[in-house]
């Protein structure tokens, strides 16, 4: 819950902090038209008592809103929802919610006024707000949202069927081409992901993750949206069954690396580091062994010694320099290789060139009806990259010099005939890589 | 930012607006974040501090229940105690009045003549018997000397049949029965009345039980 401290103009960070312009610009355009509220009471669409309600509220904000709300905060929340649920014209929807976020902007604890409703009637105050996420009309659903993010957050103990329905909408727009929808969105789950009961919710909605990841993999983000979204990463966390799965299902630390490596605004290498820690910090063997895969640790070194106007920044960052540095001694290089094939980013590291690795390691591969073969195995046929191709026809190579069982296996999910095909393959090195490889297939000698 | 011109006073305010949103905004940003971290940490260190008070409060509860138990068994003890001490305390008050009424009764049989004689006769003859000597002595009341000297061929007699015997006469002040003492008076039978009611108070407890209340029912060995 957030108190009214506010000794001079010190802002109080809102619950539901939505900042917004193109929000913001459509509700002025909706602001400065006139309703005829009266012209509804003579049709009977709303009382006298309740004409008189909004008439009392209608275009006032600031002091003058709080004289009249403060006295009968309830009774306006009581009167906005119920014509929420009775009206269907779109222009007074569009008013009604324009008139709650009035009342909710800059005394969020009048949200409690909403959340008691519930104690008349379960479905309020939520069922109306959720129909109008499902209006077709471009400015109902936004606003609605924004509003629902605030009760949600407000409420010591959120409705999580309510979240759910919220963070399926919030998904479907995620993948609007509207960048500003997008951007919304994002935030209305920048304030939502506060509520801790929530996050398991999202992490557990259909496709609520990879909207988010894929905006900043594949989307070009701005900083600001890299922010926020890293932001939702960092919330999410939190909560330690997230952070143990969230690297393994969606590889996201390669890519915040990158974007932290080629940002310029500080409070994105802030963010992702931040995130860095938690996954640190809650789930340190899911994690660990993908963090040193991307040579995470030298990257904190060279992060250590720039300069930061922030100093939690430079406390996380050596947070992790000292978690990475103590592990890296108990990781075995198998971890690390094998954190590095499942994120399908091979490159010449240690384990590959080292003999003794293979000697070692090679019986991992067989395991679980060789899965790891059969990793490596796709990467070959999907793999784009000559690195990664050259890696990977190097490893099959490795792997079948010390077991030669292994070859009609490989032959018979294609590998083989894979690789015959990369000896012809335009890079030098990817043609090297498979000629030693086949070699080794057919059933060579020694290596050339 | 390069102008091509400067700024007027409007453009000027607008673009401080704009500067002091974009300021504020990136605080909030950050004070955010402030807030998220403390809010978890304030979580992580409640839910720590709950456990460890649930845990002092079992503690505490055992604590409670095992000193609730030790008294139970303390006052159980006392009861247990209270109750033996009592049994014993009437048992003995009743053995005290049972014997006192029959040394109290034991005055009066004296005085039954054909008893009383019948009475000297045996014990004389049991003490006989006990001590085996060829040579004793009878302690008996003054009043019985007569009683006494005419039984003796009697008894003697009867404890011929074992081996000879001779008398040598003491006066005694007892409530009647003999004291037989043999060799030279170093071995004493002990043979009044007072004496086998001390015999019987001591010893013979058992044989009491079975006078007053019948064998115990659940008695099944009798060697």
């Amino acid at each position: 819950m957030v108190t009214n401290s506010n000794n001079g103009n010190v802002a109080e960070v809102p619950l539901a902090f939505v900042s917004n312009p193109y929000l913001d610009d459509l509700t002025a355009g909706l602001r400065a038209r006139p309703i005829p509220w009266e012209g509804y009471q003579r049709a009977t669409l709303i009382t006298q008592t309740e004409l008189n309600y909004i008439k009392a509220v209608d275009k006032k904000t600031g002091e003058d809103l709080s004289r009249v709300v403060d006295q009968e905060g309830q009774v306006y929340a009581e009167l906005f929802i119920s014509l929420l649920q009775k009206l269907v014209r779109v222009d007074t929807i569009q008013s009604i919610l324009i008139l709650i976020d009035d009342l909710l902007m800059d005394h969020e604890e009048r949200a409690t006024y909403f959340l008691t409703l519930a104690n008349q009637d379960p479905a309020l105050p939520y069922v109306p707000l959720l129909k109008c996420l499902r209006n077709e009309d471009e400015f109902v659903p936004l606003k609605a949202s924004k509003i629902l993010t605030t009760l949600l957050c407000a409420s010591p103990k959120p409705n999580t069927d309510v979240a759910q329905d919220l963070f399926r909408w919030t998904t479907a727009q995620l993948q609007s081409n509207n960048h500003a929808v997008v951007d919304l969105g994002v935030q209305v789950l920048e304030s939502a992901l506060r509520q801790r009961d929530l996050r398991p919710i999202y992490w557990n909605t259909s496709h609520a993750m990879d909207v988010l990841v894929r905006i900043l993999k594949t989307d070009i983000p701005t900083p600001q949206m890299q922010y926020q979204v890293i932001y939702c990463f960092w919330i999410l966390t939190f909560d330690k069954e997230i952070a143990e799965g969230l690297n393994r299902k969606y590889d996201v630390i390669p890519t915040l690396v990158e974007i932290a490596k080629s940002a310029i605004k500080e409070k994105v290498i802030r963010v992702i580091v931040s995130t860095l820690r938690n996954l640190v910090e809650k789930a340190p063997e899911a994690n660990l062994a993908a963090m040193a895969a991307v040579k995470l640790l030298s990257f904190t070194e060279n992060l250590s010694a720039r300069k930061w106007s922030d100093n939690d920044l430079l406390e996380d960052v050596n947070y992790l320099k000292v978690e990475l540095e103590e592990n890296f001694q108990t990781l075995t290089t198998f971890e690390v290789y094998e954190a590095e094939l499942m994120s399908g980013r091979l490159t010449w590291s240690p384990p590959h060139l080292s003999d003794l690795f293979w000697t070692k390691n090679w019986r991992e591969f067989k395991k679980d009806n060789y899965a790891l073969l059969r990793v490596l195995a796709r990467l070959l046929s999907t793999a784009s990259d000559t690195v990664v191709l050259s890696v990977a026809a190097s490893d099959i190579g490795q792997y079948v010099k010390r077991d030669s069982g292994g070859k009609k296996f490989l032959q018979d999910i294609g590998v083989k005939q894979r690789i015959m095909e990369l000896m012809s393959h335009p890079d030098q090195e990817v043609r090297y890589n498979s000629v030693n490889a086949s070699w080794s297939l057919i059933g060579g000698g020694a290596r050339v | 930012m390069s102008f091509n011109k400067a700024l007027n006073d409007e453009e000027v305010y607008s673009e401080m607006k704009k500067m002091l949103a974009f300021i504020k905004n990136e605080a909030l940003e950050k004070a955010r974040e402030i807030k998220v971290k403390a809010d978890e940490e304030f979580n992580i260190e409640k839910a720590k501090l709950v456990r460890q008070e649930a845990i002092n409060i079992d503690a505490a509860f055992q604590r409670k229940v095992k000193q609730a138990d030790v008294q139970r068994r303390i006052a159980q003890s006392n009861n247990i105690n209270k109750s033996r001490m009592k049994l014993l305390l009437t048992r003995q008050d009743m053995l005290d009045r049972l014997f006192a009424e029959t040394r109290d009764k034991l005055m009066e049989t004296t005085n039954n003549p054909a008893l009383y004689e019948k009475y000297l006769t045996d014990a004389l003859v049991q003490a006989f018997f006990r001590l085996l000597e060829s040579e004793v002595s009878i302690q008996f009341r003054k009043s019985d000397k007569a009683t006494i000297e005419r039984l003796l061929p009697e008894v003697k007699k009867r404890y011929e049949d074992a081996t000879k015997e001779s008398i040598s006469f003491i006066l005694l002040d007892d409530a009647g029965g003999v004291i037989v003492a043999g060799n030279g008076g170093r071995i004493k039978c002990n043979n009044t009345p007072e004496a086998r009611l001390a015999i019987i108070e001591e010893d013979m407890l058992p044989d009491v039980r079975n006078m007053l209340f019948g064998q115990s029912p659940n008695r099944k060995f009798f060697n």
